[in-house]
């Protein structure tokens, strides 16, 4: 009930934006609505910190021939949604033409919106106080190791609407909830730090989560030096492994870049870029996911498309500008970045690319090697690497040294140096334990040979 | 809006925050103008305006804080904010073991305006797409490049705050950053070279020497070149000069966060309790300040209010202090550091750095690369990441080799990592030139808020050992 009355209202706000438009008589124009309740409590020893309101928000691009502008306001109050508009046309008009503009989007039929948990829009902040103190009672332990967790817990839920002058006018609601535990441990002097999360579109199960975290930072003390430089084979837990692989795809299926000269794999279409049993999907519709929409930021509905199929790359990705200049269509893959998303233009993401699992789960994937390194949590540098050329050098400070199929001790930080692109064609094994994680790209364990591992 | 108009909302936010029971209240108001130019292969991809005007609402209870939101300036809208940041400090009363207060403070007014002399507001579009083309065009004429790509972003505005103790504030942020990118094709892969500049001063920034759109593009274009010819960066432990925006990044990233005083108070930070302790070398000064003689951001005032000042993190390598806000620096017993901050009104204010930076020294470039002998110059970044467990990785993208004293030949990326107390007691020379700056693509990032203007840079320094990931 609550989340139907938001869709209405942001239905009206964005048709109510169209019909100032053409008051001002703008021709061409698309507004983006947001409305989104946060809820959220961080807790760090006996201290808090709370948020709770309501994001607002309203992006307009405005259209003068092929010349666009685009302008935003927090809020929907009559004036500042009017003040945009004059904003975006102001720009449009001053700004020089760009001949590849083809138009906004003119009908779009909403795709299958996922799950809706209305009980947390009815979910009210002692409640969720409430789950953060399960948390806190995990973590509070008498264990001289552990320094301390930082836990959060929250909860999103609203929606977005598309309309745009050419006869459009879309929405899609969402909900989420979500608990993460980041623990510190010491001992003999060293520092070792691991998390755990969840996030689901209704109520998770936070349980566990404290539990995890501190044992996994506790697992990590007592690391040794690896104490030379080797190219030997690495395990990535499917966490790290979803990371790594995200990281890649999101830069190398971006079809604006393709179009712009500026993207690696720009040459690949239809060449072989990663092993042969690798398979990836990008299906925005998977009714669980928290990234599933009805509907794109630019209106466009959210299918499915193939990317790899048998290692060789099928499709790019597309919004409605990069789409036709490519010679194509729109794949449904426009976002705005986060955290306000109104504020931002639409740019090439994926919805939720899907990796096929293969045949070894982590533990057999480990049992296969004489020698390699196993790596869990973040790397540090993964988002600062050189796309452009793909080379990466991170530092994984979660890192185990496997001998004769074991795992024999932790290590200190090591760097890894490699080719994100030229990795995917050195996969020794993709991992039958695929895991739910809120990463552009969702990948079961992965081993991959060629890396340089120093420390 | 009418300042008046704001100011009095804003009072009539901490009244009702009083008739809820609320001990204590801050409302803050932020009127920012945020402009983008995109022109990405000589096209304009991107011209934007956004609007970011809202009020926030902090409230405390029995020391226990709540945070809301929003953008209808209205009294009635005001009050439903103001209940809602006390619900919510309500619920989590129980499990507060932290409870904040605040050390008495008199009633503050002020005003401060950042004057300079030709505003970015008062600049037409057209002469800033110019400014990009012609970084651009300069570009160009150093390598043959596959693609480029320039940036304008501008953020002005107001900033008014109130709270319980009829503080009235109004300052006027205001920065500008500019970026040329150009991308090469080499045999068998891409390379890429950048630069820009980011302050917080007036378009009359651009005709000082070395600061104008065609130094920057020319730089970028030649830095490109040079990653077309460059070789793999020596990887194991290697001595290094780190360029001043390296160095920022250092300091910010790593020496910086672990000195926040939301880690520290929870002992979370590798630097908790050590006060006193020599944890680097008597090379190393760190100092966060909000207003710099070099540069960098102008920020008078934090989002609790608080003037800012110089605040010296690490004197001669001890440790004398960490970054507050006015709870942390009550329960520690010291003077608040102005460092409470928030990236807009939608978020409440947390502990976080202002203008971030390694004393400068006195050595010159040529005297450092001496000292180095063999090792790297790491000139240019793309940026780093560190956690608290002091681990730190930071890329280097522009680089070069120093063999016999003298820079040799670019390198390609690379990372330099380690823990940063090892760090910083590595650190045998300092620099004398100094390169603060801010940055509107980019810049810190902490507990979701991403990203907020800060200022980093500094000398370069040399350090006698740091791990290098390169081949």
């Amino acid at each position: 009930m609550v989340l139907e009355k938001l869709r209405s209202e942001i239905l009206e706000v964005a048709d109510l934006a169209l019909k100032y438009a053409k008051d001002m008589s703008i021709q061409t124009a698309e507004a983006y609505i947001i409305k989104n309740s946060l809820t959220e409590v961080k807790y760090s020893k006996g201290k808090t910190e709370c948020r709770d309101g309501m994001l607002q928000g309203i992006g307009i691009r405005v259209a003068e021939g092929k010349k666009v502008g685009f302008a935003t306001c927090a809020g929907f109050a009559a004036d500042s949604i009017k003040s945009t508009l004059v904003n975006a046309h102001k720009i449009a008009k001053n700004r020089p033409e760009d001949p590849r503009f083809s138009g906004f989007i003119s009908e779009s039929k909403p795709g299958k919106e996922g799950i809706l948990d209305t009980n947390i829009t009815e979910l009210d902040s002692e409640t969720l106080v409430d789950h953060l103190v399960g948390l806190v009672k995990e973590t509070d332990i008498d264990d001289q190791r552990l320094v301390g967790a930082d836990i959060e817990v929250g909860t999103q839920w609203g929606g977005f609407a598309v309309a745009t002058t050419e006869g459009c006018l879309v929405s899609s609601l969402n909900t989420a909830h979500y608990g993460t535990v980041y623990s510190v441990a010491m001992g003999q002097g060293e520092r070792s730090t691991a998390f755990d999360f969840k996030v689901g579109r209704t109520i998770q199960d936070l349980s566990g989560l404290g539990t995890n975290a501190i044992n996994k930072s506790f697992k990590h003390l007592g690391s040794k030096p690896l104490g030379e430089s080797l190219k030997i084979p690495t395990i990535w837990e499917p966490l790290t492994a979803s990371m790594l692989l995200s990281t890649t795809f999101q830069v190398g299926l971006n079809g604006g870049t393709v179009v712009e000269r500026q993207n690696p794999l720009m040459h690949k279409l239809n060449e072989q870029i990663a092993s042969k049993d690798f398979q990836l999907n990008d299906d925005g519709t998977i009714p669980t996911k928290i990234s599933s929409e009805a509907i794109d930021a630019e209106g466009t509905t959210i299918g499915k498309t193939e990317i790899v199929k048998d290692g060789v790359l099928k499709s790019f990705l597309f919004d409605n500008f990069y789409g036709p200049i490519f010679g194509t269509k729109s794949t449904g893959n426009a976002q705005r970045n986060e955290p306000t998303r109104y504020e931002n233009m639409p740019a090439i993401s994926p919805n939720k690319l899907v990796l096929q699992p293969g045949t070894k789960n982590l533990n057999e994937q480990i049992a296969a090697y004489d020698k390699a390194i196993f790596i869990e949590g973040f790397p540090m540098g993964m988002g600062h690497s050189n796309m452009i050329t793909g080379d990466f050098s991170i530092t994984a400070t979660n890192a185990y040294l496997v001998e004769k199929g074991e795992i024999v001790h932790p290590l200190k930080p090591v760097s890894i140096a490699g080719n994100f692109f030229e990795s995917l064609m050195k996969i020794q094994h993709i991992g039958s334990d695929p895991v739910d994680l809120p990463f552009p790209l969702e990948s079961s364990t992965l081993t991959i040979d060629g890396h340089t591992i120093s420390g | 809006m009418e300042k008046d108009y704001v100011l009095d909302l804003l009072h009539k936010a901490v009244d009702h925050g009083h008739k809820l029971g609320a001990d204590f209240v801050e409302a803050r108001y932020d009127d920012l103008t945020l402009t983008t130019i995109n022109y990405t292969n000589e096209q304009v991809k991107e011209s934007s305006t956004k609007q970011r005007r809202g009020i926030g609402i902090m409230t405390y209870i029995n020391g226990s804080p709540g945070y809301s939101f929003t953008p209808i300036l209205e009294t009635d809208a005001l009050k439903e904010t103001t209940k809602r940041a006390l619900g919510i400090a309500k619920s989590t009363e129980s499990l507060l073991t932290f409870k904040h207060k605040y050390t008495d403070r008199p009633t503050i007014k002020d005003s401060i305006e950042h004057k300079v002399k030709i505003h970015p507001k008062d600049v037409e579009f057209e002469e800033k797409l110019e400014m990009l083309k012609r970084g651009v065009a300069c570009a160009k004429e150093q390598v043959d490049t596959q693609s480029t790509v320039g940036l304008w972003g501008e953020l002005w505005g107001n900033k008014l705050f109130v709270n319980s103790e009829q503080s009235e504030i109004y300052w006027t942020p205001l920065l500008f950053d500019i970026r040329i990118a150009a991308i090469a094709m080499t045999e068998t892969t891409q390379a890429r070279g950048s630069d820009g500049e980011g302050q917080s001063q007036g378009m009359e920034f651009f005709k000082l020497k070395g600061k104008d759109p065609e130094t920057i593009g020319t730089n970028a274009g030649t830095y490109c070149k040079e990653q077309t010819e460059a070789v793999a960066a020596p990887g194991g432990k290697q001595r290094a000069l780190v360029g001043p925006r390296m160095a920022g990044v250092l300091a910010h990233e790593s020496f910086g966060h672990l000195s926040e005083s939301d880690f520290v108070i929870t002992g979370m930070s590798p630097i908790s309790d050590r006060v006193g302790e020599q944890l680097g070398s008597e090379h190393a000064t760190i100092i966060d300040e909000g207003i710099t003689e070099y540069g960098g951001f102008f920020l008078p005032y934090d989002d609790q209010g608080t003037k800012t000042g110089k605040t010296v993190l690490m004197d001669k390598g001890m440790l004398v202090g960490y970054l507050h806000d006015r709870s942390t620096a009550n329960k520690m017993n010291t003077e608040t550091t102005g460092n409470s901050r928030a990236i807009t009104f939608m978020y409440p204010s947390i502990p976080r750095m202002k203008n971030t930076y390694f004393k400068p020294g006195d050595l010159s470039i040529e005297e450092s690369v001496e000292i180095v002998g063999d090792g790297i110059y790491a000139a240019g970044t793309s940026g780093g990441q560190a956690g608290l467990d002091g681990a730190f990785l930071f890329k280097c993208s522009r680089g070069y080799l120093i063999e016999k004293g003298e820079i040799t030949t670019p390198i390609k990326d690379a990372a330099l990592s380690g823990q940063i107390l090892d760090f910083i007691n590595q650190i045998s020379g300092v620099g004398k030139e100094m390169d603060l700056f801010t940055s509107y693509f980019g810049g810190c990032g902490k507990g979701g808020q991403y990203p907020l203007p800060v200022g980093l840079g500094g000398p370069s320094i040399v350090v006698d050992e740091v791990l290098v990931g390169g081949e």
